[in-house]
């Protein structure tokens, strides 16, 4: 059936960043010159409405976190509303894309974003790797306060916002909101305990709202053409569209929008060209590095939020990583947590010091050096990667691959550790 | 078996061990948090991070 | 000693936040992008122009991966070490690069022309593995890609 694809639809094809006058040309700020004519109120129920969910890994209903913020004259001020673009999560690509191809698409939803909780300014928070995104970003502010739409009185209006461009200096713990504040306030990127939750005391103890880049980047088009609109985009009950993505050993690795919804074998077969020749398919981590695997009975799962849970994973940021029949499934759960190790911002004993003994242990068994007993020690110190335990929820996003590798290629496992050695290797 | 010079004062310590766990050894009251003999350094607390100079003659400010 | 282009970039960024250790990290960068790295003078500097100790802005420093607190090469190569490119290559490509330069991960060249660090992923994944070069993104790495890339950094 043919979708609509908003976020993407008007992405230049050959690499360039779609232009001002393009974007204003296709719809673009019209959006904002609608919620102009509303309330902070109102713009906040449509978006609730609309089933918009954030789309950073979360999930959580976008409508419903702005509405925690505090309104009206007596709310603390200054308040702010920050854009997420610190995407780091492995195998994610999609902000990355939005941005470059689309930046005024990101800036409109954070203009929409302010002025539904009423902030006073906006910071876009990027990370230090995206050099092309920065430049095109920055580029695209000057242009907006060029015309109007963003500044004192935009759009002739009373609203008044300011938006400033911070890039980061690296580190994942950035992409975690409260650990993405400190960051901004410059400080190590430790997150910080919830409640209180950002919308009530976030920057400097001030509300403030953080929203992904594709979450924002929806809020426009939701604006322009309604609820309804978006929430009919989808073929599930989560709605609109969404930025699918695989990556891995298909014939196609890319980046597709498509109904939210869609199923893992649509994504992987249909667009992803199924698994390249000589290779067979064995497990998808479907939302990240942070996602638990989910194997071949799983692949007619639709990927939205309810059923991938349902299925034991997380959508996560939808963008998948395929593992492979002739990639060993210990090297990729070391691999995994390696990366969460290392990322680990040191301030929990069971993230920095669990995580750091898994690795031990998982690098001993890829080398033929894994004893019986290990994959017990492994279990073990992954109960502890878990709220309550842990202040965030890094470990208990490394939690996942290595719970579910343990639990689907056990086998393979046992038989690196009785052998001695790994067979995918030798 | 090498020496090592604490504040000016020589002790013997093995060149192929971990400093911290060389200075602790000698009963210096050294800060550290995440170190453990059996785990190695972490490096998460950095309360025992140092300064790796080349020589006394080195002044970029070491690494 | 901090120079006048340094502050003033400085400035134009103190002016987006309400408290002078916002800027540290911007700082830093800023002075890394015209020194090459951040040494211990220049913590010392931002320092004082900012209110606050040595020892808290190492304790900054020191966090931020993007932030070098030893000199680099001319060139900064970053290779993605995370799942997919590890997946599709980076193994090979890690032995190629520290062959063709003769180093080490984490090392810089003798004649000083490269320093060669891991990176997590750079969201390029459809296109594993990859890597950046001064902050240039390349992907759909091979070994001869690799060599083109290096012979183009003089």
């Amino acid at each position: 059936m043919p979708t609509e694809k908003p976020l993407t639809q008007n992405i230049p094809a050959g690499g360039e960043a779609l232009s001002l006058q393009g974007y204003e040309r296709l719809g673009g700020y019209q959006g904002l010159r609608r919620a102009l004519q509303m309330t902070p109120k109102q713009v906040q129920e449509e978006v609730k409405t609309s089933g918009l969910r954030g789309r950073g890994g979360a999930g959580f209903p976008t409508g419903m976190k702005w509405s925690f913020t505090p309104m009206g004259a007596d709310a603390p001020r200054p308040k702010y509303v920050v854009a997420n673009a610190d995407e780091m999560e492995p195998g994610t690509f999609k902000d990355r894309y939005l941005m470059e191809g689309n930046p005024h698409q990101l800036i409109e939803g954070l203009i929409l974003a302010g002025f539904a909780i009423e902030a006073d300014v906006a910071f876009i928070f990027i990370r230090g790797e995206y050099k092309l995104s920065q430049e095109r970003l920055a580029r695209a502010i000057t242009e907006a306060y060029s015309v109007g739409y963003l500044g004192r009185n935009i759009l002739s209006s009373d609203y008044a916002l300011e938006m400033y461009l911070h890039v980061s200096a690296g580190r994942y713990m950035c992409g975690e909101e409260t650990g993405l504040l400190n960051a901004l306030e410059g400080k190590r990127a430790n997150p910080r305990a919830k409640p209180p939750f950002p919308q009530v005391s976030g920057l400097w103890g001030k509300p403030t709202i953080v929203n992904n880049v594709e979450t924002l980047s929806n809020v426009p088009h939701i604006l322009e053409k309604g609820a309804k609109w978006f929430q009919g985009l989808s073929l599930t009950k989560d709605a609109g569209t969404k930025l699918y993505g695989a990556s891995g050993k298909v014939k196609r690795p890319g980046l597709w929008e498509l109904p939210m919804g869609t199923t893992i074998r649509e994504i992987l077969e249909e667009h992803a060209g199924g698994m390249r020749d000589g290779v067979r398919f064995r497990g998808v981590l479907p939302g990240g590095a942070s996602t638990d695997f989910l194997v071949e009975e799983h692949l007619d799962v639709a990927m939205d939020y309810t059923s991938v849970e349902k299925a034991g994973s997380r959508l996560g940021t939808g963008t998948m990583i395929v593992l492979d029949d002739q990639t060993c499934p210990v090297g990729i759960t070391a691999n995994l947590t390696h990366f969460f190790a290392q990322e680990s911002c040191g301030w929990c004993t069971p993230c920095w010091s669990g995580l750091k003994w898994a690795t031990k242990i998982l690098d001993a068994i890829e080398d033929g050096q894994g004893r019986p007993g290990d994959l017990d020690k492994l279990s073990y110190l992954s109960k502890f990667w878990s709220p309550g335990h842990t202040f965030c929820a890094l470990a208990p996003g490394a939690a996942e691959p290595v719970q579910s590798a343990l639990k689907f290629f056990r086998d393979d496992f046992e038989r690196h550790i009785h052998e001695k050695r790994c067979s995918w290797r030798s | 078996m090498g020496t090592i010079y604490i504040d000016g004062k020589a002790s013997g310590a093995d060149p192929k061990q971990n400093l911290l766990h060389a200075c602790l050894s000698l009963g210096l009251n050294l800060p550290y948090f995440c170190w453990h003999p059996a785990m190695g350094s972490v490096g998460a607390c950095r309360q025992c991070a140092v300064k790796q100079f080349k020589d006394a003659q080195d002044t970029r400010a070491g690494s | 000693m901090l120079t006048a282009e340094e502050r003033q970039e400085i400035e134009v960024e103190l002016s987006h936040y309400p408290t002078k250790q916002a800027v540290c990290i911007d700082a830093m960068k800023i002075v890394q992008h015209h020194r090459g790295w951040v040494s211990d003078e220049s913590i010392h500097d931002i320092g004082e122009l900012l209110e606050m100790s040595a020892g808290d802005l190492d304790g900054i420093a020191t966090f931020y991966n993007l932030i070098f607190r030893k000199p680099v090469g001319k060139h900064v190569i970053m290779l993605c070490d995370s799942v997919s490119c590890w997946i599709m290559g980076y193994e090979r490509m890690r032995a190629h690069l520290t062959e063709r330069l003769g180093i080490q991960m984490g090392e810089t060249t003798p004649d000083n022309r490269f320093t060669l660090l891991p990176i997590v992923c750079l969201g390029d994944c459809s296109h594993a593995p990859a890597l950046l070069v001064d902050n240039e993104l390349h992907g759909d790495l091979n070994p001869a890609k690799i060599d083109t890339l290096l012979e183009g950094c003089k």
